[in-house]
């Protein structure tokens, strides 16, 4: 705050909490449904447009997760099977733990 | 995203200022924001926009409204203060609803879950004085002569240990009439409370409010034992107090209830003692009766104006403003002396200074039917002390508990959000409306907001602003001390 000074108790709580605030990371999409719409899939945060226009095609993280977890693939990913059979063992909830994916980023 | 809900269509974009009071302290600005219960020190540009906010806006009570455009096209700097207010929900713009710090309480959805955490016992539906203004009909409440048994009181302190649910501090107000014409049940309730307490692992508080009259040596060292919080009630000087508040018998009380007073101050040490002036028309001079009452040996002295229909004894306009002027200057007087770290006991100022240290947000004018209940003699729960023996007021009793449906009811309508009036109100969540038995009394319905003290509120509240940042700004810390406690209790008796 440039021009104005909370001074009481409740003031500079309120103060401290507006300070702490960053700008939203993640952006929930409610306008496009895009795939699966019950499911949280990783990547659609990362379209700020939400329009699906930036990074064509979808981004990264929500094209391979999106099919490995279970939303409406019939079967998982080959290497989610064969090679990497734990790369979303960190992963328990996407909308949270997207970020610790492990693979290999094209 | 933003191209589909229309952002580029040109629409006006209306700012609130919202329920707030500006004021000014040593020639520097401050503006108080009655939603959030934030105040705020104002610099040089944000002082600007708030004068044209009021010399262009359109209000309504304590809310101004302008176009934005309106306002930048002053200056369009304004937009970066208009940025910082809206940040902190003082100025609200039509396109915006979310509400964090600003939002009222709603009302409770369910009230089963809620503690009771305090309950006045009636003990008597009798006193021996006759003062003129009694609220309670010379103590009867117009039901003669009830005592509570002690069987009845023990069931009061069962409901109480089982309707405080998971409470660790629990509250007990002994009341009346004058409590201690009923003595053998006062003692009970205090020493059983007790042991119940402790069996249940809760700390039982007693306060007790009296007339002064009837103490002996031995209950006031019983009070001492159980640090029973007394509030004896008198009304200043020999002359201001024997005019309103006779003994049954006719004459004065001011001398036995000063001997004892007297007394009660060497033996009752265990926690402060505090006195109540009934303000009415033709009232001393405040400062006379404070200073009187504060050399008695009293910690603290709150003065409330009487609650009265007759117009004989009633504050009109001109007495509210004699108050009021009186008010500032024992205000100016606490600022003076809590400068120097010295603690003056003009609790109405006190307990002002703590809300508005805290910045509270009150969606009810007090804890009535929230976690506070009276019990009446018979055992029935009425909204607060004031409705005792009021059936329309009757909540249940402490036999079959409370009744539910109609707590919850009661507290809809009750509701800061239910009186249209409050609504631009800065006072919205200090106030809420005030007190419902003075709304019945004066303005004929329990749920009006107490439309005869609005202007004074204002003007009342504004000196406390005023001795507020006066406060802060030489000796925080003094404001910390006296903030310590902020518990639920009913400031008028």
């Amino acid at each position: 705050m440039k021009h104005l000074k909370p001074l009481n108790w409740k003031g500079k709580m309120i103060e401290q909490t507006v300070n702490l605030e960053k700008e939203p990371e993640v952006q929930g999409l409610a306008l496009l449904p895009m795939g699966c719409t019950s499911l949280f899939d990783p990547g659609w945060e990362t379209d700020f447009s939400g329009m699906g226009l930036e990074g064509v095609c979808q981004p990264h993280y929500r094209d391979i997760y999106g099919c490995y977890g279970d939303c409406w693939w019939a079967a998982q990913v080959p290497d989610g099977l064969t090679n990497y059979g734990s790369w979303a063992d960190e992963c328990p909830v996407a909308a949270n733990d997207w970020r610790k994916l492990k693979y290999v980023k094209p | 995203m933003r191209s589909f809900i229309g952002k580029e269509r040109v629409t006006i974009t209306n700012a609130a200022l919202t329920n707030y009071i500006p004021f000014r302290v040593q020639g520097e600005e401050f503006l108080y924001h009655g939603l959030t219960g934030s105040i705020i020190q104002l610099d040089d540009l944000s002082k600007d926009m708030v004068d044209v906010f009021r010399s262009k806006g359109e209000h309504v009570a304590d809310t101004t409204v302008l176009s934005e455009e309106a306002l930048l096209q002053e200056n369009p700097s304004f937009s970066r203060v208009l940025a910082e207010l809206e940040q902190l929900e003082i100025v609200k713009k039509s396109d915006k609803k979310h509400a964090r710090f600003s939002a009222t309480p709603p009302p409770p959805q369910t009230t089963e879950d809620m503690p009771v955490k305090t309950l006045v016992f009636h003990l008597v539906n009798e006193c021996n004085l006759r003062c003129t203004y009694c609220y309670a009909g010379d103590g009867e409440y117009g039901a003669p002569k009830k005592y509570m048994t002690v069987e009845t009181a023990d069931r009061a302190i069962q409901f109480l240990m089982e309707n405080s649910l998971g409470e660790k501090e629990v509250n007990i107000v002994l009341f009346g009439g004058e409590p201690f014409l009923n003595w053998k049940t006062l003692k009970h309730v205090v020493e059983q409370a007790s042991a119940e307490g402790k069996q249940r692992g809760k700390k039982v508080g007693f306060s007790l409010t009296t007339n002064g009259t009837r103490m002996n040596e031995e209950q006031m060292a019983f009070l001492n034992k159980y640090k029973v919080m007394v509030s004896v009630s008198m009304d200043g000087t020999k002359e201001a107090h024997d005019r309103y508040r006779p003994m049954a018998g006719g004459q004065g009380s001011y001398d036995r209830v000063s001997k004892n007073v007297e007394k009660l101050m060497e033996i009752h040490t265990a926690a402060p003692i505090g006195t109540r002036v009934t303000v009415v028309k033709d009232f001393e001079k405040l400062e006379t009766s404070l200073r009187h009452l504060l050399s008695k040996g009293f910690y603290e002295v709150g003065f409330a104006p009487v609650t009265e229909t007759n117009m004989q004894l009633a504050l009109d306009e001109e007495d509210l403003a004699e108050l009021l002027r009186q008010f500032e200057e024992l205000s100016d007087l606490f600022v003076e002396h809590a400068l120097k770290n010295e603690y003056v006991g003009f609790s109405n100022l006190t307990n002002l200074l703590k809300e508005l240290h805290t910045g509270t947000n009150k969606a009810y004018g007090c804890g009535a039917g929230l976690g506070f209940f009276a019990v009446s003699p018979d055992g029935g729960l009425f909204l607060c002390h004031r409705f005792n023996e009021q059936e329309e007021f009757r909540l249940g009793d402490i036999y079959f508990g409370i009744d539910q449906k109609k707590r919850t009811a009661m507290l809809n309508e009750l509701h800061v959000d239910h009186k249209p009036t409050c609504q631009s109100c800065a006072l919205k969540h200090i106030c809420s409306g005030g007190c419902y038995y003075e709304a019945m009394e004066r303005q004929g319905d329990y749920r009006a907001p107490n439309a005869h003290y609005c202007s004074w509120m204002h003007e009342w509240i504004t000196i406390g602003l005023k001795a507020y940042v006066k406060i802060l700004q030489h000796n925080p810390a003094f404001l910390d001390q006296i903030s310590g406690i902020t518990k639920e209790r009913c400031i008028s008796n």
